[in-house]
């Protein structure tokens, strides 16, 4: 009977280690991340909007997105309701396969969300999608997560929710219920006989941002002949460190 | 009962058949008017399957381009009707294969969509064409496993837009033919769409 015993003990940190903070009501995670949240308008050449999606803060002066929103832009510029001007903003970091690009916005006066950890997430809990679908400035829905999408490989590639999400979402946040960001709202099913069925790309992608984007383009540097160096480029704080809130 | 033999390569004439397919491809280029049969394969292979939902009339058959990058010299591998299941074609694997999935109507033979990818030894494909309206179309997929159905990573259709060959580097996989849902992999790393490159983020790309 022993052997139970030495296991107690251990077990019962480890459990008390994953419990999860306390879950805040939906307005409450409103109001931690929404400020986070911003609205991306991209322009061509001639300085004429092309779209617009949706971003969200992870670093100072850093927010991520779908590559897509960006596609056949020449301008970037982001901005919140209320706010009488955009900012400009900078491609950084891309990475076209993951559908996940980095801007980098100079002055950005918004905190950086937590980085939670897509694989520790559950179906069944509540997921809520901040964005700006159709242009309508920061729209909170509510769902769960619904499942889980992975590659042939057995790894994870969506989480799938049923927060609502439209044309403009792309790109906003999927957040659990202590506000931490679990992934990019990225797909939604539109054919006509699917309903709530959208989909999210995992926020753990975005710490491989950099070391991904470096190792393309140190591939293209190097297709393209020995002169074309890439030099490394610094990675988005990972989850838990001072950079980001909480 | 009657039996309906498979079209022969004699009996396929040139027509024009053109359909808007659902991923935004025209179809619209001319059947190979005459091939000879494909010979054998030798050394590692795959199997390529071939379905199609056409009117009971219509016939249908599988063409493999000897020169898969220019899109030349077709050998019929297999042919079909809907009341008779083609026997599977066999491919060279580890190389690029081009093939056409054609539809013959009233003797006609028009091509609707042409396909290359890259074969890989021991693995099942499935060329799953239709009709639809006066034109067709086929996808591809890659069934070795059939309950996780997927495009084979590298299929890209080369008949787009009119153009009856497009190059290879400028061929895209359609939109629709590979779901990002099912994802991939790169270097060994989940990613949504494997294929998707910068192109688009080149107005926005600083030197």
């Amino acid at each position: 009977m022993s052997r139970p015993s030495h296991f107690a003990l251990p077990a019962l940190m480890g459990l008390l280690t994953s419990l999860p903070a306390a879950a805040l009501t939906p307005a409450e995670v409103f109001a931690l991340v929404s400020p986070s949240v911003w609205r991306v308008q991209t322009l061509d050449a001639d300085r004429l909007p092309i779209g617009q999606g949706s971003a969200v803060v992870v670093g100072p002066g850093v927010l991520v997105t779908n590559c897509h929103v960006l596609a056949r832009a020449r301008h970037v510029q982001v901005r919140r309701d209320g706010q009488g001007t955009s900012l400009p903003a900078r491609l950084m970091l891309w990475d076209p396969p993951r559908d996940l690009c980095q801007l980098q916005v100079d002055n950005l006066p918004a905190p950086a969300v937590k980085l939670g950890v897509a694989a520790q997430a559950v179906v069944g809990q509540p997921a809520y999608a901040i964005g700006h679908p159709r242009g309508l400035d920061l729209t909170m829905s509510a769902g769960l997560v619904s499942s889980f999408r992975r590659n042939a490989a057995g790894q994870l590639v969506l989480l799938q929710t049923s927060a609502a999400v439209s044309g403009g979402s792309s790109g906003g946040g999927l957040f659990n219920e202590t506000g931490d960001l679990l992934g990019l709202t990225t797909l939604a099913s539109v054919t006509g006989d699917a309903q709530n069925l959208n989909f999210a790309i995992p926020a753990d992608w975005i710490a491989d941002l950099a070391r991904r984007h470096t190792a393309a383009r140190q591939k293209e540097a190097a297709a393209r002949g020995p002169a074309s160096a890439v030099p490394p480029v610094p990675a988005v704080p990972a989850p838990a460190t001072s950079a980001v809130r909480r | 009962m009657t039996s309906v033999a498979p079209p022969t390569p004699t009996g396929l004439r040139t027509t024009l058949l053109c359909a808007l397919l659902p991923w935004g491809l025209a179809a619209c280029v001319q059947a190979p008017p005459a091939a000879l049969p494909a010979p054998p394969v030798t050394g590692p292979s795959a199997r390529l399957l071939l379905r199609a939902a056409v009117p009971a009339e219509d016939r249908f058959a599988l063409f493999r381009l000897d020169d898969a990058a220019a899109c030349k010299s077709p050998r019929l591998l297999v042919g079909g009707t809907p009341k008779q299941v083609a026997e599977p074609a066999v491919l060279a694997a580890g190389q690029l294969v081009t093939v056409d999935f054609v539809l013959i109507r009233g003797g006609k033979a028009g091509l609707c969509t042409r396909w290359s990818f890259t074969p890989q030894a021991g693995r099942s494909y499935l060329m799953q064409g239709a009709a639809v309206g006066a034109g067709c179309l086929a996808r591809l997929v890659d069934v070795t496993q059939p309950d996780r159905a997927q495009p084979p990573p590298d299929a890209v259709v080369r008949n787009v837009a009119g153009q009856p060959c497009v190059p290879m580097e400028q061929a895209r996989a359609p939109a629709g033919g590979h779901s990002p849902i099912q994802g991939g992999q790169q270097d060994g790393e989940a990613v949504l769409m494997p294929l998707a490159t910068p192109r688009d983020l080149e107005g926005l790309i600083r030197p």
